[in-house]
């Protein structure tokens, strides 16, 4: 019996091993994908020092976007074309709007899980992914660390605001290349005239409500272009800790404070403080770039706007907001980071410059020089045919680009943290149902209370 | 005597039509609005998840449940089949997946099957137990293991990550054991005193006698494998590849209108293999019970 | 011999990503962690949604599972007893397994929606709204989909089950002046014990994936009575918390593994009996 027993151990284990092999075999001799490539950087040259003949002969970065980036193309081009020895897979997903959203979870969990495994491509795009639970599990490369080790780096070549305010969890682990401008574009001589003084440096969303009532219905008829159940999110935002105390797990929704901010809200939108149709005091704007600036600012039908800091939640010191665009990660596990790092600070040189309408402002403090040049030089902007200044050009006035300079140092907030906003969705998907009219402020305010709640608690 | 037997059997028949039509209502309203036009279903559903406002009569709007279309129309069908290549494609990759899963998962599973329902071997019922256990693990538990498992054999993005942990899925050997357990051990006992070995046992007493559980088995493989969502998910990052299953795991409200009709077609090969195999549980229990 | 081809498979893709799955619970993290003991357990059941992600899981499960066994079995049993037009009325019972989860969540949405048609009927009755997802009805509102769309799978296995019993045994029963409970607790009962123990542990495998449903119709955080484990585990997933994923999961499968013990020694018994 006992010889038996061994027998068959010993023909398990042959057969396991056949079996194994079988596997590897099939798997190895299996055809290429013929769409894309896989983000799987097996590839034993990326191993091998930069310059050596390594025997797969060059070094492959693979660098993931879940949209497809023209801007991002070239630069894998240029760069390719400066260094042959480095081969650089883009690889982004295909999709439409009707399947945006099953396509970008599934991205989310395919890349997520990539990273966990410590596989996942060496340098990825971090605007749609939680970058700041990356971070936490330790799986981007701190680029502090870099540029401190890095002699050739010149953080003076850049908006070092950016650079110390896009950081997360204490460290520079997603590279901006470039970044959008978060603000309020207000008429100055409309505000003026209605005897309201406005400090934007440190203005609250508290001191916005109050303001706005002087405004109701003088020059224009509202006060901001919005819908009511953004503006409970800002009022929120900057009450916070009336409602929310993240280190007991507590939420303090189901209050009377609450609902009575709910009541102020609904009542600025009856009032017409807050409108979506009409012409308002303040548009709540994105500046893309110098161009931009310029349109956003006289295309609102008011020749006289401004360009204000986005009222401030509690809590935030004083500054203007901004939000990192095409933010670079580079992965903890990849095998080849200093081939990566070069690549990084490539992307955020000033040797290929931007599209200057639609692709934020330069991280590069040169690039963005050039772009300043080039406007001072046509002396005007080129509008939209189909916008609402009908294609006519707008003048350039220097005066106004040295405001926007002040702006854009000025900016020292980051609008998404590199996480999904739990807090803000559950307000603002739950309060729609108050703000229609189809449910009493207290179930809405039971609704989030219990959703928050939940969140905090997990 | 006759009338006395007519009579609960039509209040039998009765009390099962009342519950099969209940259940149906799904069903045949997806295949009833499968015959709609996209500006119908628009029209008819295009409130869901919406929070219209009360002062514009919001609080006096519903979606239209609609039995019958206004209009006949084979629209949603040629648009899923005609003008959208990836639905036939994905259609024959669901099938390149399911087939050989099912085909490999019976022959491997009814094996380990029969080992666990009727060789003493030591430690059988505790390697059972972990079989057991790991069908319960969620899956995003497994998901980076997997995962790692997937890329060191060099599986990914290939249909073989799915087919081969398919195969040797714990779901077959689990159930099969359960039929095979009904079979007696003297059948067994009496077979091998007349000489012979497991593998004739096998072969001529537990698969003809599971034959039940062995249809059974391939029905529900198909139903969890055609379905299935989170392995292609993973696993075949090209879209190219991917199953039917996640054409419709998840239906945006711009595609309800041909959403329907790409249901309905989705479920045709599990309807002709229900209408194939369902004579295996129906032969042989006929009226065993009621007798007398 | 037999075993082989399985088990070489089954340790490849399940045991190795399960061991290293329950691994994980005992790290602080899951590229280059340490070990850190059950301080991830700690953590885990100081928290408030855990809890009650876990004692929504316990009543789903522990009311859908067993009303869906009474209900599918009695549904077998009666298909049995042979009715008319038998098999198209099988048919009919079983057919809601093959309908694709975005179709099931479009009808579900139908009826339950704040503008469904449920809605509409209360509406036109005079009464007001209820938003049926988001209201302490919202668990029956699921323990309905789970029934609806299990009854069909586990009447599969019954009837498989059933067809099984040697009819022999009935005739001798009869002969011997049993009556019909008699057969039904001595032979029918008995004889499925090996059925029902797989159907029990599947039914409870299925009550859980009817998360990909509930996610689908009510969200990451959806109202509380439903927010259950799945839910639980789903989020930390998407935050990769992966320890607390993973200590969640253990600690439920260990919970069910008490039960499937349970469950194996009566097994155990009616093996003893066929023997």
């Amino acid at each position: 019996m006992k010889t038996t027993n061994r027998k068959r151990a010993r023909a398990t284990a042959a057969t396991g091993i056949f079996l194994l092999f079988a596997l590897a075999a099939c798997s190895g001799g299996g055809g290429e994908s013929p769409q894309i490539h896989t983000g799987k950087s097996g590839d034993k040259g990326s191993e091998q020092p930069v310059e050596a003949p390594a025997n797969a002969g060059k070094t492959t970065l693979t660098f993931s976007t879940f949209f497809p980036d023209p801007h991002l193309q070239e630069l894998v081009t240029q760069y390719e074309a400066l260094h042959p020895e480095v081969d650089i897979q883009l690889q982004s997903v295909q999709t439409d709007d009707a399947h945006l959203e099953a396509e970008m979870e599934k991205f989310m969990t395919q890349t997520n899980t990539a990273m966990l495994a410590g596989k996942g491509p060496d340098l990825l795009v971090l605007d749609d992914l939680p970058a700041a639970s990356y971070v936490k599990n330790g799986l981007l490369v701190n680029f502090d660390e870099l540029i401190a080790q890095d002699s050739a780096f010149k953080r003076e070549d850049y908006f070092t605001n950016i650079l110390d305010h896009a950081k997360i969890g204490g460290g520079l682990y997603a590279m901006p290349i470039s970044f959008f401008l978060h603000g309020l574009a207000g008429d100055e001589e409309a505000l003026a005239q209605a005897g309201v003084e406005i400090n934007d440096d440190s203005w609250s969303w508290n001191d916005f409500a109050v303001l706005s009532q002087k405004l109701v219905n003088k020059t224009y008829p509202h006060v901001i272009h919005t819908e009511p159940e953004y503006m409970l999110n800002w009022m929120v935002s900057d009450n916070l800790s009336l409602f929310v105390d993240e280190s007991k797990g507590t939420a303090k929704f189901n209050t009377a404070t609450f609902t009575g901010l709910m009541k102020q809200v609904q009542k600025m939108s009856e009032d017409g403080v807050i409108g979506a149709e009409g012409i308002p005091y303040f548009f709540p704007v994105q500046i893309n770039s110098p161009g931009d600036y310029f349109e956003s600012l006289n295309s609102f039908l008011s020749s006289n706007m401004k360009l204000y800091v986005k009222p401030h939640a509690q809590d935030v010191g004083a500054g203007g907001y901004f939000q990192p665009y095409r933010s670079i990660g580079l992965n903890q596990s990849s095998k080849a980071k200093e081939q990566a790092w070069d690549f990084v600070k490539f992307m955020i040189s000033d040797q290929v410059p931007v599209d200057p309408n639609h692709a934020g402002f330069p991280l590069n403090k040169r690039l963005y020089a050039q772009e300043v040049e080039q406007l001072k030089k046509d002396g005007s902007v080129p509008t939209a045919k189909e916008g609402p200044l009908k294609g006519v050009p707008i003048q350039v006035n220097p005066d106004e680009l040295d405001a926007l300079e002040n702006e854009l140092t000025g900016a020292t907030h980051l609008v998404s943290k590199f996480q999904p906003d739990q807090l803000a969705d559950i307000i603002v998907e739950q309060s729609q149902a108050f703000f229609s009219g189809q449910k009493s402020t207290e179930d809405v305010a039971g609704l989030i209370q219990n959703k928050v709640t939940t969140y905090l608690n997990e | 005597m006759k009338r006395s037997k007519l009579l609960p059997q039509i209040a039998l028949t009765a009390i099962l039509g009342f519950f099969a039509l209940l259940m149906s209502v799904p069903l045949l309203l997806t295949f009833t609005n499968s015959l709609m036009t996209e500006t119908e279903i628009g029209m008819n559903y295009g409130l869901i998840g919406q929070m219209t406002d009360v002062a514009a009569g919001g609080n006096t709007r519903f979606v239209n449940l609609k039995l019958l279309p206004d209009w006949l129309s084979f629209g949603q069908y040629r648009e899923v089949l005609i003008l959208n290549s990836k639905f036939l494609r994905m259609f024959w990759n669901s099938v390149g997946m399911v087939v050989p899963i099912i085909a490999g998962q019976t022959l491997v599973a009814s094996l380990a099957a029969y080992a666990f329902a009727k060789l003493r071997f030591r430690g059988r019922d505790k390697l059972f137990l972990v079989y057991l256990l790991t069908m319960l693990m969620p899956f995003q538990v497994t998901l980076v293991p997997n995962y790692l498992v997937a890329s060191t054999l060099g599986l990914m993005n290939k249909e073989a990550a799915i087919i081969l942990p398919g195969v040797f899925g714990a779901f077959g050997v689990f159930m099969l054991r359960q039929f095979m357990a009904h079979i007696p051990g003297a059948y067994a006992e009496a077979a091998k005193m007349d000489g012979a070995g497991e593998w004739t046992v096998f072969r001529h007493i537990a698969i003809p006698l599971a034959k039940p559980g062995l249809a059974a088995l391939a029905v529900l493989l198909f139903v969890d494998y055609w379905n299935m969502i989170e392995q292609p998910l993973l696993f075949l990052e090209d879209s190219f590849k991917q199953p039917l299953s996640l054409y419709l795991a998840r239906i945006a409200s711009e595609e309800r209108g041909v959403g329907f009709a790409a249901s309905v077609l989705y479920m045709t090969p599990m309807l002709l293999l229900f209408f194939y195999a369902e004579s295996y549980f129906i032969q042989g229990v006929q009226m065993s019970g009621i007798k007398g | 011999m037999f075993l082989t081809p399985s088990m070489l498979g089954f340790a490849v893709f399940y045991m190795i990503p399960f061991v290293m799955g329950i691994s994980q619970s005992l790290t602080n993290r899951t590229l280059g962690g340490r070990f850190t003991g059950l301080s991830n357990y700690s953590e885990l059941l100081a928290s408030g949604s855990f809890r009650k992600a876990a004692a929504n899981t316990l009543l789903f499960t522990g009311v859908s599972v067993p009303l869906l066994l009474a209900l599918s079995l009695s549904l077998a049993l009666l298909i049995n007893k042979g009715p008319f037009f038998r098999q198209g009325l099988q048919t009919a019972l079983i057919l809601p397994l093959v309908v694709p989860v975005a179709s099931v969540v479009l009808v579900w949405q139908i009826f339950f929606d704040w503008n469904g048609t449920l809605n509409a009927w209360l509406y036109h009755g005079g009464h007001s709204r209820v938003d049926w997802l988001q209201s302490n009805g919202s668990m029956g509102v699921l323990v309905v989909l789970y029934l609806w769309k299990n009854l069909g799978y586990n009447l599969i296995l019954f009837l498989a089950g059933l067809r099984q019993i040697p009819r022999d045994y009935y005739e001798t029963a009869r002969i011997e002046g049993a009556g019909r409970w008699h057969q039904f607790s001595r032979i029918t009962l008995v004889y499925l014990t090996p059925t029902l123990f797989f159907v029990v542990l599947i039914s409870i495998i299925n009550s859980f994936k009817v998360f990909r449903e509930t996610y689908l119709l009510a969200g990451d955080y959806p109202y509380d009575r439903i927010y259950m484990l799945q839910h639980y585990m789903n989020n930390m997933f998407a935050a990769l918390e992966i320890q607390k994923l993973t200590a969640a999961a253990t600690l439920m499968v260990l919970c069910i593994s008490v039960l499937v013990m349970a469950l194996l020694s009566v097994e155990r018994r009616f093996r003893d009996v066929l023997d």
